[in-house]
C-alpha cells in the first residue's frame, strides 16, 4: 500500500481528521475561544445559556462561572504538549537504552532488562502517583513521571527489534566495512525497526492522554486555575447528577482525542511494515 | 514412457492473468503441455518463468489475485477448469498429489511423522484406524526409511530434512495418485540425499507407474530424471520434447543459453596468470570454534597465494559458514589466527582491527538480506569507500565507476535495493565490497540463490573483477560444480574438518576421501557432455 493509499482506509482518515482538528484547535485557541477561559462568567450556566456581557455559552459555564468551551479549547494545549513531550522523552530514554541492549547484549542488557522488568511489575498509575507525590505537581515532574512509567516498555519493544534486525546480513556488512556503532544503530538498525515503533508511539500517546486526564482528575495535573480536562472533570464530579455538563464535555475531548490517536495506530499497523517498498 | 498413448494429465492453452501493474499481463500464457502415465516430465525454467504458477494451476490452488483465464486442464477424460472447490477436495490428494519444496517447512512440526501420513488415509479414504497405520508404516517402508516403527513416531525436527522429504513423498503417493507434481523438490537438500531423493523419486515411478511433473530450475538434474523436458520462459513454454534431444540439441535460444550457463562438472585449465607464487595473503593456522562442547570447527590450517581462488565446499552443518564468519571476525574464534597481510585478526585492538579488516571483504549469500533496505543503493557504497578512508567526493565518483564495473548503469545509483532483481543486487553486494579497496573476497554461498544463468554471469564477474583488481578469493558453496568452475584449489568439509584439500583439478580427477567420492558422484548433470 502506497501512502497516498493509507489514507483512503476509512479509520485512518478519522483519526488523521480528529487528531488534526484537535492539533488546529491547540494551535487557535486564543483566536477560536469565545470567552478568557480564566474570567468568571455565570456559575453553573447551563448549555446555550447567554451570557451577562453578551454572547452564548455553547458548552455552559463550569461552577466559577468560567465558559466550558473556552477551557476546552485552551485546555488542548496543554494535553496535546504534554502527552507529547512526555512520550516523546520515553521514547528517547527507551530507544537509545533497548538499541544499545539489543545490539550489545551480555550484561549490559540483562542489568537493563531487569531494571525495566522491576519498574513495569508496579501499576502504571501507582508509578505515576508516586513520581508526582515525591516531586510536586508540575509539568515538568508530569513528563518525568510518564517516561519513568513508559520507557520500560519502550526499552523492551526496542530492544526485541534490535536483536531481531542485529541479525541481518546488512549490519554484519557493516561491521566488517568498520562501521562505527552509533551508526549501526541509528542508520542501519533503527530505521529498520521504525515501523512498529510508529504503530507504538500513537497508542502509547493515546495512553499518556488518558493518563493526563487521570492525573488531573486526581489532582495531580496542573496546578490551578489553568484549564486541564482531567481537572475539570474532577471539579465537575461533586455536581454531575444535577449538571451533567460540567463532566460530560470535558471526558467526550478526552475520549474523542484518544480514539483518534487509537485510529491512526491501527491503520499504520494494518499498512504492511517498509522492509523494503516505500 | 509411452509419449504416444492416452496422456493422463492434458493442458490446452491455458492462460493465467496476472493483477494489472504487474511487469507482463500473464502469469502463463497459452501453456498447452501433455503428462503421460509413468513419464517424467521436467519443467525448466528461470525464477519468474511462471513455472510455480503452471503447477499450483494444476492443484486448483492458485494464489489469490490470480485465476485461470483462458485454457483447458483435463485429468484423464474430467475437465478440472472451472471446477468447484469441493469438487476439487475430492482430486486434490487423491488423484493428483504435490511434494513440496521445504518438506521442513511443509510438514506439522507438532505432530509425528505417522500421524501426518494417517490423516491423509482419514481425510481420502474409509479405513479403520488400525489399517490407516499398517498402510503408514507400509508407505515408510516403501520410502526406503530404515525402522518405521521408529520414523513414524518421530516428529519432523527429530527427522534430517532427506527423511522429512520422504515423509512429505510417502504423503503424495499415500492414495496412489495418477499425477504427481513435485515443484522443486530436492532444491533445499544437500546434494547426496538430492541424489538418493531423486533414485527414490524414479524408482516409485517405476513401480506406480504415475505420471511426474517435475519443476526445477536445476538442468543437472533434469539429466539425472527426465524422461521430458518442457522449457519456460517469461510464462510461454519455449521448447519441449525428449530429455535427450532438448538437454543435447537445444533449438530455442532460450534453452540453449540455460544449458551454456549450467555449471560442468570439468575443472578449469589451470590459470597461469591469476596467482602470484609465493606471496601469502591469508593464512589461517589451528583456528577452531567451539560452543560450548560442542565443536564445530576443529582446528583448521589454510594457506592462500595472493590472486587465488580457493573454493571451501560442504553440505548443510559442515562448518562451513561458521568458517566464514570467522574469517571476517564476526565471531570470535575458540583458538588459532587468521592472518591477513600479516597481521593476527584476533590479537588487534578494535582500531587496528577495523583497519585490517578492510582488506577482508564478505558478499552474502541473500543479496537482499545484505543491503540496508532504507538506503539508496549509492548511498551505502559510497559509505563504504568513505569507511576506506576516502573524501565524500572522491568516494561517489568511485560508487558510479564501481556500478559501471558491475554491470549496473549509473541510474542504478538513487535506487534502494528492493527495485532490483536478485542478481542485480549480488552485484551491489560485490560492487559494496569492492568500494572498501579489500585483498581478499570471501563468497558465502554468494551465488546459490541465484538462476543458473545469473549465476554463471555473476561468477565470470567475480573472475573478471579478480583479474583487474587482484583480489584473493574465497569462495564457500554446498554445489560441487561451481566450485570446480571457479576455484584453483578446493577444501572439502565435512563435520567441521577438511577432509580433503588440493588443486580442483587432482581433487575432481582423483579424490582420496570417500565423502568427496560420494560428494563428486552424486553431483546432478553428469549425464550432460
Amino acid at each position: 500500500m502506497t501512502r497516498a493509499g493509507l489514507f483512503k482506509r476509512p479509520a485512518v482518515a478519522i483519526g488523521v481528521v480528529i487528531v488534526g482538528a484537535w492539533v488546529l484547535v491547540a494551535l487557535l485557541a486564543p483566536w477560536i475561544a469565545p470567552f478568557d477561559p480564566l474570567r468568571s462568567l455565570a456559575p453553573l450556566a447551563l448549555p446555550g445559556a447567554h451570557a451577562p456581557g453578551g454572547g452564548v455559552l455553547w458548552l455552559g459555564g463550569d461552577l466559577l462561572g468560567r465558559d466550558i468551551l473556552s477551557r476546552l479549547l485552551f485546555g488542548a494545549r496543554p494535553v496535546l504538549l504534554l502527552s507529547t513531550t512526555a512520550t516523546l522523552t520515553a521514547y528517547l530514554v527507551g530507544v537509545s537504552a533497548g538499541l544499545w541492549a539489543g545490539y550489545v547484549g551480555g550484561l549490559l542488557d540483562m542489568g537493563l532488562s531487569f531494571l525495566a522488568n522491576v519498574i513495569l511489575s508496579f501499576p502504571v498509575l501507582v508509578l505515576y502517583i508516586v513520581v508526582i507525590l515525591a516531586l510536586g505537581a508540575s509539568p515538568l515532574n508530569l513528563v518525568i513521571a510518564v517516561t519513568f512509567a513508559s520507557a520500560p516498555s519502550v526499552f523492551r519493544l526496542v530492544r526485541t527489534l534490535t536483536a531481531d534486525v542485529r541479525q541481518r546480513d546488512f549490519v554484519a556488512a557493516a561491521v566488517i566495512q568498520g562501521e562505527s556503532v552509533p551508526r549501526i544503530l541509528f542508520v542501519d538498525i533503527l530505521p529498520n525497526a521504525a515501523g512498529p515503533l510508529v504503530v507504538d508511539f500513537c497508542l502509547r500517546l493515546g495512553y499518556t492522554t488518558i493518563m493526563v486526564g487521570v492525573l488531573g482528575f486526581l489532582g495531580l495535573g496542573l496546578p490551578p486555575p489553568a484549564p486541564d480536562w482531567g481537572g475539570m472533570v474532577n471539579e465537575g464530579r461533586a455536581l454531575a447528577f444535577a449538571f451533567p455538563h460540567l463532566v460530560v464535555f470535558p471526558c467526550l475531548a478526552i475520549s474523542s482525542l484518544v480514539l483518534g490517536l487509537s485510529l491512526l495506530a491501527d491503520g499504520l499497523n494494518a499498512a504492511p511494515q517498509t522492509r523494503g517498498g516505500l | 514412457m509411452n509419449p504416444e498413448g492416452r496422456p493422463i494429465l492434458s493442458i490446452s492453452g491455458l492462460t493465467v492473468a496476472l493483477p494489472p501493474g504487474g511487469d507482463r499481463p500473464f502469469a502463463i500464457q497459452d501453456v498447452s503441455l501433455a503428462l503421460h502415465s509413468s513419464e517424467i516430465l521436467c519443467l525448466v525454467g528461470g525464477s519468474g518463468s511462471g513455472k510455480s504458477v503452471l503447477s499450483s494451476a494444476l492443484m486448483g490452488a492458485l494464489a489469490p489475485g490470480l485465476s485461470l483465464t483462458r485454457g483447458e486442464i483435463a485429468l484423464g477424460d474430467q475437465d478440472l477448469s472451472g471446477m468447484s472447490e469441493s469438487a476439487w477436495l475430492k482430486i486434490r490428494g487423491r488423484r493428483i498429489a504435490m511434494i513440496p519444496q521445504e518438506p521442513m517447512a511443509a510438514l506439522n512440526p507438532s505432530m509425528t511423522a505417522g500421524r501426518q501420513i494417517e490423516e491423509v488415509f482419514a481425510i481420502h479414504s474409509r479405513l479403520s484406524p488400525k489399517a490407516r497405520r499398517a498402510e503408514t508404516l507400509r508407505l515408510i517402508a516403501e520410502m526406503g526409511l530404515p525402522d518405521p516403527e521408529r520414523i513414524a513416531r518421530a516428529y519432523p525436527h527429530q527427522l534430517s530434512g532427506g527423511q522429512c522429504q520422504r515423509i512429505s513423498i510417502a504423503m503424495a503417493l499415500a492414495m496412489g495418485p495418477e499425477v504427481l507434481i513435485a515443484d522443486e523438490p530436492t532444491t533445499a537438500l544437500d546434494v547426496t540425499t538430492q541424489a538418493q531423493v531423486l533414485k527414490l523419486i524414479c524408482a516409485l515411478r517405476d513401480e506406480r507407474r504415475h505420471g511426474v511433473l517435475f519443476v526445477t530450475h536445476d538442468l543437472g538434474v533434469v539429466a539425472e530424471i527426465a524422461d521430458r523436458v518442457a522449457v519456460m520462459q517469461k510464462g510461454r513454454l519455449v521448447e519441449v520434447g525428449a530429455a535427450r534431444e532438448v538437454l543435447n540439441a537445444p533449438r530455442h535460444a532460450y534453452t540453449q543459453a540455460l544449458i551454456a550457463a549450467m555449471p560442468r562438472f570439468a575443472p578449469n585449465p589451470p590459470r597461469p596468470s591469476a596467482a602470484r607464487q609465493g606471496e601469502t595473503c591469508l593464512r589461517v593456522s589451528a583456528l577452531t570454534k567451539s560452543y560450548g562442547s560442542a565443536c564445530v570447527l576443529k582446528p583448521m590450517d589454510l594457506c592462500l597465494e595472493r590472486g587465488s581462488t580457493l573454493a571451501i565446499v560442504g553440505e548443510s552443518g559442515s562448518g562451513k559458514s561458521t568458517l566464514a564468519r570467522l574469517l571476517v571476525r564476526l565471531i570470535a574464534p575458540s583458538g588459532g589466527a587468521v592472518i591477513v597481510n600479516g597481521e593476527d585478526l584476533n590479537t588487534l585492538g578494535p582500531a587496528r582491527l577495523r583497519r585490517a579488516r578492510r582488506k577482508i571483504q564478505m558478499i552474502f549469500q541473500d543479496p537482499l538480506g545484505a543491503l540496508n533496505p532504507r538506503r539508496s543503493v549509492g548511498a551505502a557504497i559510497t559509505r563504504a569507500g568513505v569507511l576506506a578512508g576516502e573524501d565524500r567526493v572522491s568516494a561517489r565518483a568511485r560508487t558510479k565507476d564501481l556500478l559501471e564495473r558491475v554491470g549496473l548503469g549509473p541510474g542504478a545509483y538513487a535506487r534502494r535495493p528492493a527495485h532490483f532483481s536478485g542478481g542485480q543486487r549480488q552485484r551491489i553486494g560485490i560492487a559494496r565490497a569492492l568500494a572498501m579497496r579489500p585483498d581478499i573476497l570471501i563468497a558465502d554461498e554468494s551465488v546459490s540463490a541465484l538462476d543458473v544463468a545469473v549465476q554463471a554471469q555473476i561468477l565470470s564477474l567475480l573472475e573478471t573483477l579478480q583479474g583487474e583488481f587482484g583480489l584473493t578469493l574465497v569462495f564457500i558453496t554446498h554445489d560441487l560444480r561451481v566450485a570446480a568452475k571457479i576455484s584453483d584449489k578446493i577444501a572439502v568439509m565435512k563435520a567441521g574438518e577438511i577432509v580433503e584439500y588440493g588443486e580442483t583439478s587432482k581433487v575432481l580427477a582423483d579424490a582420496r576421501h570417500p565423502y568427496t567420492r560420494d560428494l563428486i558422484a552424486a553431483a546432478p548433470g553428469q549425464r550432460l557432455g
